[in-house]
């Protein structure tokens, strides 16, 4: 079963560039250790380098952001094939963090 | 083959008594099979009452009910995702049932329970939420029952019941016994949910089907994991541990009502009967933590729930009030459980051993480094600091303390047990 799992931190916890990079070695060993299991893994960008479409039936307008107050944002998705929700569990546990965080484990519609 | 009988009447009679008494010994079973081969516990449920409408307009009552009701729910069960359009996915599963129904007369219902069990107990779906299915699915309770023993609205209970469902087949959690990676995980969240279960309960066996949650049926369900995990150590202290605290349940409160606390309670009250079958459970789960092939690595050490059930244990072999209360290996079973454990909860019954074999002063000096800010919500460090304060002379104090865990307890048998403790302060 395919899960995307959906990284949400708060990015100003990140105080300096050896914290991420820091982080970002982890992540990169994370992925290795995936091997097949990974479909893709992607870090984003900050939230104020999004720009967001709404529709509304034929209108569609175009936004900054979101800026949403929460301070935990969208901030890197993993897309994994598992056997099960375990070991989906499992991988989303080993994702590295600076602090606090959640990751949104999501079942993916598609099979195999 | 038979003639036809006028006397259809009788014939009805006993069918329709062996088809009620199938369901009550093997719904669970039949439930776990369709479940696991279908991996939607919705879908079993409906599938298995349609069977049901289906027997009572039988003519002839088959030979083996349980066997009948498995096949038919399970064509049942296949015409509904018929109808759901998901024939193709099915249709080979359609073909080796035809093929199995060849021989419909030795079929055998494939012994799902446990991993149903693991299923409802998954510890991906929210703890009460998770008692709510098990009770539901397993016991077969209704979501009126557990919205009383919740005290939640029993819509609440219904919309629970319906989300995890839609969880457990959507999800990807799967209708096995889960693999060693996962097991310590997995087993803790079903024997939590077991916990969870009985403390909700009420005495007794039921005696209606509207009636709340009673402790009969978790014991029985207790009974059933640690009989399907016979290896599992902790799967028998659980049971070992309910067993004895319904066996105590008629003492805890005299005959107005009033709570007794364990030290006063009257040993000849105790249902000695269970206190018998919980000690062979706790025997049981000893052995196999000193079995040095036992599992886990941490089995090497005696687990929080084994001590838990050995404290259970030292209680219940007390015989009379004459005899001294067994206070010194209750301490010393705290001590052991503190270095595994080390919640709040578990020192705040290890202070009030502490204060029984070293005196009230020990007891408050060890009070006082719990973490004043996490306990300030928590009836029972209050009660505990009251009575440490009552016995050191600290009157005034400890009336403060009485009324700050009166305040904090719903429970109306605990507060008027509260209530009376500080009443006797004020004389």
């Amino acid at each position: 079963m395919k899960y995307a799992l959906l990284i949400h931190e708060d990015h100003a916890a990140y105080q300096s560039e050896n914290d991420l990079h820091a982080v970002m070695e982890q992540h990169a060993r994370l992925v290795e250790s995936l091997g097949d299991t990974l479909l893709a893994a992607e870090g984003l960008r900050d939230q104020s380098t999004t720009t967001t479409l709404r529709r509304d039936g034929d209108t569609v307008d175009f936004h900054d952001g979101p800026f949403a107050e929460a301070r935990e944002q969208l901030g890197g998705i993993y897309i994994i094939e598992v056997e099960s929700l375990d070991e989906a569990m499992d991988v989303a546990r080993q994702i590295p963090m600076i602090s606090k965080g959640a990751v949104e484990i999501r079942p993916c519609e598609s099979e195999g | 083959m038979k003639a036809k009988t006028p006397e259809v009447a009788p014939q009805a009679g006993m069918m329709t008594s062996s088809l009620a008494d199938t369901l009550n010994r093997r719904r669970f079973e039949l439930l776990a099979a369709l479940s696991a081969r279908f991996r939607d516990i919705d879908l079993a449920e409906e599938a298995l009452s349609e069977a049901c409408l289906r027997a009572v307009s039988q003519p002839q009552p088959p030979s083996d009910w349980a066997a009948w009701l498995y096949r038919t729910a399970v064509h049942a069960a296949i015409d509904q995702l018929r109808r759901r359009q998901h024939a193709r996915r099915h249709a080979e599963q359609e073909q080796q049932l035809r093929a199995e129904s060849a021989d419909m007369a030795d079929s055998t219902i494939p012994d799902r329970r446990l991993a149903l069990i693991f299923a409802c107990g998954h510890p991906a779906i929210d703890a009460t939420s998770r008692a709510a299915l098990m009770l539901s699915v397993v016991c077969g309770l209704t979501a009126a029952q557990i919205a009383t023993a919740f005290l939640i609205p029993a819509s609440t209970i219904a919309q629970r019941l319906t989300r995890a469902k839609r969880k457990l087949s959507g999800a990807g959690i799967i209708f096995e016994i889960p693999g060693q990676k996962f097991w310590p995980e997995r087993l803790n969240a079903v024997l939590s949910t077991l916990e969870v279960a009985y403390i909700r309960s009420t005495p007794g066996v039921p005696a209606s089907e509207a009636g709340p949650i009673h402790a009969n049926q978790i014991i029985e369900l207790a009974d059933l994991v640690s009989t399907l995990l016979p290896e599992e150590s902790d799967a028998h202290a659980v049971s070992a541990t309910l067993n004895f605290s319904e066996a105590r349940r008629r003492a805890k409160a005299d005959c107005h009502g009033n709570m007794v606390p364990l030290d006063q309670q009257a040993p000849e009250d105790w249902d000695q009967g269970l206190i018998a079958v919980a000690r062979r459970k706790l025997e049981r789960a000893e052995r196999i933590s000193r079995t040095p092939a036992a599992k886990a690595p941490t089995a090497r050490h005696p687990s929080p729930r084994l001590i838990k059930a050995q404290l259970q244990r030292c209680w219940c072999e007390r015989l009379s009030l004459h005899a001294p209360a067994p206070w010194e290996a209750v301490l010393q079973l705290y001590d052991q459980l503190v270095a595994i454990e080390d919640s709040p909860f578990t020192r705040l019954n290890r202070a009030v051993a502490l204060g029984e074999v070293e005196g009230a002063a020990a007891a408050l000096s060890e009070l006082n480094q719990l973490s004043a800010d996490r306990m300030s919500q928590f009836a029972p460090y209050h009660a505990v600091h009251a009575a440490m304060l009552a016995k050191t002379g600290e009157t005034s104090q400890a009336i403060a303390a009485y009324d700050r865990a009166i305040t904090l307890t719903e429970d109306q048998t605990e507060r008027s047990f509260l209530e009376k403790q500080r009443s006797e302060l004020d004389r």
